[in-house]
């Protein structure tokens, strides 16, 4: 029996860790607990089922065209309102024109009118 | 005890000049533009309204909607990207003594302003037309005109706001695919004139 437990003993005898041994576990445990997967690891897990990678193809396309609607209304509504204000324009400038020419014409006329030159 | 917020008369008086002639320029009302929406209550008497308010950003559209197939749309585009401004108030009543004085006055007491003058005024006891044209500036450089023309059943008000062209604004009348409204044969030599207004 003494050369069993002689055995026992040796082999279950107290060993230092190497130097840096604690600080190297510690250092280890740290970064396990912090790390988080990126942007791109979340996205492939998420998108991994085939119903998920179909809706967010559907929800891509949907976004897009409500965008592409809403750009063609509001260039239709500056079209149609530059339209109306360039009749405006027009209008207004014939009424300052014609009111113009009719005043200076009748201004022309001797005893008529009070040309200012 | 001195009282500290005592101020001398004179510079209270400087400030407060200072103040009246900045005021206009800080809250960015331009000179040449006339207030003419008082005349908006016109609108209901009137047989037939013209009601046009287009100021910068308005005009700088609508000249992106004027060809350029011949001259006077040239002319035009080049005078809408110059302008600042077009107001227009016109208004046809069926019967006469819809407007009264003191709303023509309204407008002209503005066109007494520093900077405005007139240069066209006419004036007819006979057929009561009364219509004058007005310039801010000079006649070289004019940066604003207005027109009051009353007839006993018509009052149009025109104030253009921005550097204008005389010339080429008096050349545009009937020019622009719009027959002329020959409203200076409304005097009479011509009964036909004022159907020809309501042609399209």
């Amino acid at each position: 029996m003494k050369p069993l437990e002689e055995e026992l003993k040796s082999a279950l005898r107290r060993i230092e860790p190497p130097d840096g041994f604690a600080e190297r576990v510690l250092a280890e445990a740290r970064r396990g607990r912090h790390s988080k997967p990126g942007f791109g690891e979340w996205l492939r897990a998420a998108l991994r089922p085939r119903a998920v990678r179909w809706a967010a193809g559907f929800a891509l396309v949907c976004l897009l065209v409500v965008f592409g609607a809403i750009r063609r209304y509001n260039r239709e509504q500056a079209r149609i309102q530059g339209e109306r204000a360039s009749a405006q324009a027009r209008l207004a400038l014939q009424i300052a024109s014609t009111k113009l020419n009719a005043v200076l014409k009748v201004a022309a006329t001797p005893g008529r009118g009070n040309l200012k030159n | 005890m001195k009282d500290e917020g005592y101020r001398p008369p004179l510079l209270t008086g400087a400030l407060l000049l200072a103040l009246m002639i900045t005021a206009p320029f800080a809250s960015g009302q331009e000179p040449a533009r006339l207030r003419i929406s008082g005349l908006e209550k016109l609108a209901a008497k009137a047989s037939e309204t013209v009601d046009v308010n287009l100021d910068a950003p308005l005009l700088k559209l609508a000249s992106k909607f004027i060809g350029q197939d011949d001259k006077s749309d040239v002319d035009l585009k080049e005078m809408l990207g110059n302008l600042r401004g077009i107001y227009v108030r016109s208004f046809e009543f069926d019967k006469e003594g819809e407007y009264s004085d003191a709303d023509v006055e309204a407008i002209r007491s503005q066109l007494r302003a520093p900077g405005w003058s007139k240069i066209v005024s006419v004036r007819s006891k006979k057929e009561g037309e009364n219509a004058e044209v007005y310039l801010l500036g000079s006649e070289s450089n004019v940066q604003g005109l207005a027109i009051i023309a009353a007839d006993p059943k018509e009052l149009t008000v025109v104030n253009l706001v921005g550097p204008i062209d005389l010339d080429k604004l008096s050349e545009l009348g009937g020019h622009m695919g719009v027959p002329q409204l020959k409203l200076e044969k409304k005097s009479g030599a011509n009964p036909e004139a004022k159907a020809d207004e309501k042609k399209p």
